[in-house]
């Protein structure tokens, strides 16, 4: 009867969308899934957050602790710190074990900054002009406009993919893609991040990739809270993850994908009612009663498999899925949640953990957080304009507390090579971090899968084969990561550092081998300078004021200026010319450590 | 104070050169040899050099191949009309597969030694039932976990098969470093899953090799940058280095280093031979890269076998790749053919190969060599020879728990094992008849066969000695 009742079902939806006007498969709304159905108003706030431009205090008066243990901000401390006009949570945490305690934070200089902030925010290296030109008028008001920007939002999805795993191997694309459309949501400031967990904690992107309910509440709680669950906490939240099955879906255009569905367990032998002895086991309890038992009708079918009716997840209701959502919104009643939330954005920007180190910046982060809503763009901008985060790298201080000094961190594959790639003109091809394995798309051999490829990040080339020498080098060096396993890397290794090495060479090509399809030399020479030109002391220095500027993002030092002359020197007794300048120059600037660390 | 835990992990040259193994120490002095009692071993203990070990990517009905004497629901494609003679395991007619050896395009294969699969099952040992966690209740079907344990040997697993490896030959390298001998670690080729590592076994993780070559290691700094450039490069990181704080200096003294060590191993990288896109009509080891090429293949894992092989004549003790895609949810009745055939032509010009290639130590790289096929889990069409859509899925069902894994080498050989079945599934149903080997045991099997320390690997698991007995 069952089977009679779907085969009727599945007739009616067929004619329902063959009458609906439906305009068919369109490769760029190819986003299906529960982040269609949050976050479709404003933005919970306006984006104009406090804390911007702090005036950062002078350190108090006092004898600084030393390093062997943490600083004790006494009463008067305290007072200090309450005293300040500090509105940037962060500073205000950071007071009680900075300048409330004789300590000074490193002063950092504009071109410092701009590019560390270009490199969070927009995942590339400014050229000196850019940073100029970017990193004008109050500091604040750069971040907010940084933030605004569709790279913030692309860098922040990227993340996301490779804090999710995404895979197209593991889970249907369209819920990959609808993901990612959630992520946008988020980073705009339309979806709170406790909204946010929630959808995550049901999204097939977390559910198909785990195959046991154990495993879903593992990921969840490292997601979210940053650790393992407990063994009872696991037990118990297992329970309300028994419902979801991974199977497989058949796409009308894309063919089969791997899909979460949905079961019906904890019911009563013909599948009609609640069993009242069973629910138990789909009930959690631990943070209080929650039931998550549905009952199948007409959407159910039955999986060959399995022998047992199961309902794919793109029928479930906006009421059903909230239900199903249980786990992230039971897990947003912690304050650990919250606390999570706000190291990792510590975490992200400063590269080390600040929070167990000082305590009290967590506390105002979280208390700011909740503050605005849950707007996690908040969080973002507060650690963003922070004196933590606008500390100088360079430079000893008096102690060794990491809070006195700024962050320094390894770029990501992608942002070294498209750096390299903007600073010099040269072409690259990329990848999507939506379609971990595009082999897969072009394998099921279907001209919708071909459509998506050809609208995504990936470049086909005229034959419709995949380019990927882009990912090729990335993977080499951490990035462009498939996910199946592991994901994103980065390690500082011969091979990694080989392979660097010999990508400069390519772009610079500093043997000027013709076979060699390097960066154009008008953009390694200043203008004006033609490639045959005698290399004497004054062009050496010019050559290299304007390499310095495009390639390392910053002035010459007049040490480097004097060097880069009598380098010249050197080259002009070979009666070199401008461009035999150039382009080695060009490879010792872009294989400096300077270019992999920020 | 200083607190940097996130510290950039360095695979340099310090860590890469370290130690001589014991089981090399056995080998180089073998009177001298006396077992370490404190751990399991088994008693083929350092008797390998060098492993290939392939995954059938995506999930492999390895009852259609290796372990082909069941019912049609769980083989469509039935058994082997013959297999050599001696072999006790179900050979699949799937190995029968031998496009590259017809015709005028298969007569240099032929020239050179290559044969059906069929033809030399006696030298294979099947492992047939080889689980995740043979006290679990029911298989990994997950392509996620299902990998993370194929991987690393657990799901979660946060360090992978080859990075225990690299580190249990620690002692192995450096004593080789000692004697001026630059040994090559275990490589991983397209597969970044297979080069997690944490804690100690951070510094050891394997390179990841994208693309069948060095190629990319074909510019030489030292050789073609003037003298004023390598100064400039030098000074830029030498005066960054000394800016920085120095709590943070880690990272770049770490880029310092490598930079320093690529010199040493770009010669290697930069050798001839490791350019198999060459196909170099040179002879090393007693074969050219043309004839391995022939053999193996010209696509993209018939060059990085070809490149295994020829980065074994460096040291390298291991390499891991992937070979085809048999997620075949949908028309594996037409698709499974085709990639057996590739993957036959593989064990069949890797076994020619071996045979023929002389090692640097004496005798031939088949008698120091173990050749391994496995996957992340098997097969399953839910009790029907095909799902609906002419394919098979994976689930928790036995097809999918037995990951039925082929080995061969010289050591089978010494072993008598070659054509013998380690293990037996019933036709019917696939219940387990015989002996259940946990996947870890497997890979600790291998680590022990090549001589590394695996102490401080999978505790609960002991390499297999029923290979010995």
């Amino acid at each position: 009867m069952n089977r009679l009742l779907t085969r009727v079902f599945t007739t009616l939806m067929t004619l329902a969308v063959a009458c609906s006007g439906d305009k068919g498969f369109d490769p760029e709304q190819l986003a299906v899934g529960p982040g269609g159905l949050v976050g479709n108003g404003d933005p919970l706030t306006p984006g104009d957050f406090a804390g911007g431009d702090d005036v950062l205090p002078a350190p108090r008066e006092v004898t600084p602790p030393d390093d062997t243990r943490p600083p004790d901000c006494d009463g008067a401390c305290v007072s200090y710190c309450n005293a300040t006009s500090l509105q940037n949570p962060v500073n205000r945490g950071l007071c009680r074990s900075l300048w409330g305690v004789g300590l000074s934070h490193q002063p950092i200089n504009h071109p410092e900054a701009c590019r560390r902030l270009f490199v969070d925010v927009l995942g590339r290296l400014p050229t000196a002009e850019e940073a100029d030109a970017t990193c004008t008028g109050g500091w604040g008001a750069t971040v907010k406009r940084l933030m605004d920007s569709q790279e913030f939002i692309f860098i922040n999805q990227r993340r996301a993919a490779d804090k999710f795993l995404y895979s197209n191997e593991v889970v249907n694309i369209q819920a990959i893609y609808d993901m990612d459309r959630l992520v946008e949501k988020l980073y705009r400031g339309k979806v709170p991040y406790d909204l946010f967990a929630a959808v995550v904690s049901a999204h097939p992107v977390l559910t198909r990739r785990h195959a046991d309910p154990g495993d879903k509440v593992e990921s969840l709680f490292r997601l979210f809270l940053g650790r393992p669950p407990f063994e009872h906490e696991k037990a118990d939240m297992a329970r309300i993850y028994r419902p979801w099955h991974s199977g497989y879906y058949d796409h009308p255009q894309l063919g089969r994908m791997p899909d979460a569905y949905l079961k019906f367990p904890c019911l009563t032998e013909d599948k009609k009612a609640v069993d009242p002895i069973r629910k138990g086991e789909c009930t959690s309890v631990l943070w209080g009663y929650h039931e998550l038992v549905f009952v199948p009708d007409l959407r159910a079918a039955t999986d060959r498999q399995l022998n047992q009716l199961t309902m794919w997840n793109g029928l479930l209701s906006p009421e059903e899925w909230a239900q199903v959502q249980l786990p992230g919104r039971v897990l947003a009643t912690e304050l650990a949640f919250w606390e999570r939330a706000v190291d990792d954005v510590l975490e992200l920007y400063l590269g080390y953990e600040l929070s167990p180190k000082v305590p009290e910046v967590r506390a105002e982060l979280v208390r700011w957080l909740l503050e605005h809503q849950g707007d996690i763009r908040s969080v973002h901008y507060a650690v963003l304009t922070s004196a933590a985060y606008l500390q100088s790298a360079y430079g000893d201080t008096a102690t060794s507390y990491r809070w006195t000094h700024g962050p320094m961190k390894q770029m990501d594959a992608e942002v070294w090579i498209d750096s390299m790639a903007r600073n010099t003109g040269y072409t690259t091809t990329g990848c999507d971090h939506r379609i971990s394995q595009p082999e897969l798309l072009l394998r099921s051999s279907s001209i919708a899968a071909y459509r998506v490829l050809q609208s995504s990040r990936w470049i086909l080339d005229e034959e419709g084969r995949i380019e990927q020498s882009y990912a090729n080098l990335a993977r080499t060096l951490g990035g462009c990561p498939e996910n199946i396993i592991g994901g994103r890397f980065r390690v500082v290794s011969i091979l990694t550092t080989g392979t660097q090495l010999a990508f400069v060479g390519d772009l610079c090509n500093p043997t000027m081998d013709a076979d060699v399809r390097g960066a154009a030399i008008e953009r390694l020479l200043p203008a004006g300078v033609e490639p045959g030109r005698a290399v004497d002391q004054e062009l050496a220095g010019q050559i290299a004021t304007h390499q310095y500027r495009e390639l390392l993002g910053r002035p010459p030092s007049a040490e480097e200026l004097t060097e880069a002359r009598e380098a010249g020197a050197q080259c002009a007794l070979d009666r070199c010319g401008a461009e035999q300048f150039a382009r080695p120059l060009c490879f010792a600037l872009l294989s400096s450590a300077e270019r992999l660390f920020y | 104070m200083s607190d940097d835990t996130k510290k950039p992990v360095t695979i340099g040259r310090r860590g890469l050169l370290k130690g001589l193994g014991a089981g090399a120490t056995a080998l180089a002095l073998p009177t001298l040899w006396l077992p370490n009692k404190a751990y399991a071993q088994t008693s083929g203990r350092g008797s390998v050099e060098h492993l290939i070990y392939i995954r059938l990517g995506g999930g492999f009905r390895f009852t259609t191949a290796f372990n082909a004497d069941v019912d049609g629901d769980f083989n469509p494609f039935g058994s082997a009309g013959q297999r050599a003679p001696g072999t006790e395991w179900g050979v699949g007619s799937l190995l029968e597969q031998a496009t590259w050896l017809e015709g005028d395009e298969g007569l240099p294969r032929v020239e050179l030694g290559m044969q059906r699969v069929t033809d030399f099952t006696n030298e294979i040992c099947v492992l047939p039932c080889v689980d995740h966690e043979p006290f679990s209740a029911r298989a990994d079907g997950n392509h996620g976990t299902g990998l993370e344990r194929f991987l690393t040997g657990f799901v979660g697993g946060n360090t992978s098969f080859l990075s225990y490896l690299n580190y249990g030959l620690r002692e192995k390298v450096a004593e080789a470093a000692r004697q001026g001998e630059t040994l090559l670690p275990a490589f991983s080729l397209g597969e970044s899953g297979m080069a997690l590592g944490a804690g100690v076994y951070a510094g050891y993780r394997p390179p990841v090799l994208d693309g069948s070559g060095f190629e990319r290691f074909g510019f030489d700094p030292d050789s073609t940058l003037p003298a004023w450039a390598v100064n400039i490069a030098g000074n830029l990181d030498s005066r960054l280095r000394a800016k920085l704080h120095p709590g943070l200096r880690t990272g770049v003294e770490a880029y310092q280093q490598t930079r320093e060590a690529t010199r040493a191993y770009g010669r290697i990288f930069r050798d001839p031979i490791l350019r198999v896109n060459a196909t170099s009509e040179e002879a090393v080891d007693g074969i050219s890269n043309r004839e391995l090429v022939t053999m193996l293949g010209d696509d993209g894992t018939g060059r990085e076998v070809v490149l295994a092989l020829r980065l074994f004549h460096f040291g390298c003790p291991a390499v891991f790749l992937n070979q085809g895609f048999y997620d075949f949810h949908s028309d594996e009745a037409d698709g499974l053919p085709g990639e057996m055939d590739q993957a036959n032509r593989l064990l069949s010009g890797l076994r020619t190969a071996l045979k023929r290639m002389q090692h640097p130590k004496g005798g031939t790289y088949w008698d120091k060599t173990l050749v391994v096929l496995g996957s992340e889990f098997g097969r399953t069409a839910g009790g029907n020879k095909f799902n609906s859509a002419n394919g098979s899925d994976h689930s928790s069902d036995l097809a999918t728990r037995w990951m039925s894994m082929p080995m061969m080498g010289g050591i089978i050989d010494q072993a008598s094992k070659g054509g013998r079945r380690l293990g037996e599934t019933r036709a019917s149903d696939l219940k387990a008849m015989g002996k259940v080997y946990s996947y870890r045991s497997v890979l600790k099997t291998l680590m022990d066969l090549l001589g590394a320390d695996h102490s401080t690997v999978f505790p609960a698991d002991n390499p297999l000695e029923d290979l010995f007995l």
